[in-house]
């Protein structure tokens, strides 16, 4: 006896069966929000590890501000993933109850710190610069044009990222500043 | 006639929708042993089916590299020989796994009288349709018979997925250049997603043939949406192990396991983690992102000018 198309299925019910219940291989299956995941939206960005001058690759994922996640990039071509154990610790810059977040200031010859506002140190950085660059900026040597003050130095940390980096030394060889370094050696 | 041709974002969306509006039901969670087993037996039927002769395909190098370079999909260039016999005696068990473990609604999906040569006419007509992607064709035969859309889908990947494999190249490293969203062999968007915790690695899943296949991390597979204001995951409470990685621009899902090693997933393959995260499916559609039923390709036609705006999308950004 043949069997046409529309037997096959004479049988089979219409019975409520989404999508999301199918996928779960269940007879009673249909959505619920009771099902629904408690979730936060991260999003992922891709920046370069501070610590030398390798520069890899890396995936932060933030959460409302606060990072969560830190991994290699997989698709730099430099690291392809991978991270040494500075560049995996590098989230720690980040989330640490020991990272500074005010301006602490120690007076000369003072054995205390002292909180200060960020707009008094920048005042007072910026007036220190001027002085010290005023009284020892030379405009030649030996005749010829160098621009430059040997009364400043500057010298990096391994916290700043890429982007800062290239701002600071920007701002130094502005200023004549030849005594420029950063720690990124290993 | 199932509006499919029409704007097909706005057609996901409403499914997504629709789907919304089935709360206040319960969907109960399966246990991983009841999915690995689902998966086991799947598996054995499938190989044994293959072995037997179900379906072959011969693809040579050259055809893989020219189908590779023009971003056309395996499938869209040669087709494998199915033996119908054959074919009809998987459908029936692969049937009978389905009923076991889904629903009451599969237990007529494939008769229990003699097999008759329409029984093979119609599977024929159905693997032919679905190896081509064609979605259209599946809504008017699951409005028709009157089974849901995406139960017959589940049922029709399920039942062509040998098909598709006998012409899938075994060599995994085939398909290293392909920078698609879609999949390479049979043009399904992928259902899953795998990061490796080894090197954060994120590979690709279809469902159709089990194909993986390499993807960049921030880029969306569906959109090829790369501002990286638009991506971002759903972080699950509670657990590493499971992200939903979205795209604002498309409002695409894809569920991703975090996953140990290199290359295989583990706790049961693709097939199994697929199969137990359904809360995740719920989860990313609460949050009102979406997903196109099991079994419809990226593109209805490879040479569309859809499918070649995508494929230029790429070849701006490389």
């Amino acid at each position: 006896m043949k069997t046409t198309r529309r037997q096959f299925f004479a049988g089979a019910g219409a019975g409520l069966v989404s999508s999301v219940g199918l996928f779960g291989l269940t007879s009673q299956a249909v959505a619920s929000p009771a099902l629904k995941l408690k979730t936060s939206k991260a999003t992922e960005s891709t920046t370069i590890c501070p610590f030398c001058g390798v520069g890899c690759g890396q995936i932060a994922s933030v959460i409302d501000g606060k990072l969560v996640n830190l991994e290699g990039d997989p698709d730099h071509p430099i690291n392809e993933g991978a991270l040494c154990s500075k560049g995996a610790a590098v989230a720690q810059l980040h989330n640490n109850p020991r990272r500074l977040d005010k301006v602490l200031y120690r007076a000369p010859k003072s054995a205390k710190w002292e909180e200060k506002t960020w707009d008094w140190a920048i005042e007072n950085i910026a007036a220190k610069v001027k002085k010290t660059r005023d009284a020892t900026f030379r405009k030649d040597e030996d005749g010829k044009t160098v621009n430059r003050t040997d009364g400043i130095a500057c010298l990096g940390g391994a916290a700043l990222d890429n982007e800062e980096c290239y701002l600071i030394s920007k701002a130094m060889r502005s200023l004549g500043i030849v005594y420029l370094e950063h720690q990124a050696r290993i | 006639m199932f509006p499919f041709n029409g704007n097909r974002t706005t057609y996901i969306w409403r499914i997504g929708e629709s789907i919304l509006q089935l709360s206040g039901l319960v969907v109960s969670e399966i246990d991983q042993q009841r999915a690995q087993e689902f998966c086991r037996l799947y598996q054995e039927q499938k190989d044994r089916f293959l072995l037997s002769g179900l379906a072959k395909c011969e693809v040579s190098t050259d055809d893989l590299l020219h189908l590779q370079a023009a971003g056309t999909v395996l499938l869209s260039g040669v087709q494998p020989t199915i033996n119908r016999d054959l074919l009809v005696a998987f459908a029936r068990e692969l049937g009978g796994l389905l009923h076991s473990y889904i629903s009451e609604n599969f237990h007529n999906i494939i008769p229990e009288t003699e097999v008759g040569s329409e029984t093979g006419d119609w599977l024929l007509s159905l693997v032919e349709q679905t190896l081509r992607g064609k979605g259209e064709y599946l809504s008017i035969v699951a409005r028709e018979i009157g089974v849901p859309l995406d139960l017959l889908a589940f049922f029709a990947v399920y039942l062509t997925r040998p098909l598709r494999q006998a012409a899938a190249p075994t060599d995994k490293s085939a398909f290293g250049g392909w920078q698609l969203g879609y999949c390479p062999v049979c043009g399904l968007w992928p259902r899953m997603g795998r990061i490796s915790s080894e090197d954060n690695s994120r590979h690709l899943w279809c469902i159709g043939c089990e194909t993986t296949w390499a993807f960049p991390r921030l880029r969306c597979p569906f959109c090829l949406e790369d501002d990286q204001g638009k991506l971002g995951y759903l972080k699950i409470a509670d657990t590493e192990r499971y992200r939903i990685y979205t795209c604002d621009s498309c409002r695409r899902y894809l569920k991703t396991v975090i996953d140990q090693g290199a290359t295989e997933i583990s706790d049961g393959g693709f097939d199994a983690q697929y199969l137990l995260t359904s809360s995740l499916d719920v989860t990313a559609v609460f949050e009102k992102y979406i997903q196109d039923f099991v079994g419809f390709a990226a593109f209805d036609l490879q040479d569309s000018a859809a499918a070649k705006r995508y494929r230029e999308k790429v070849t701006t950004q490389t």
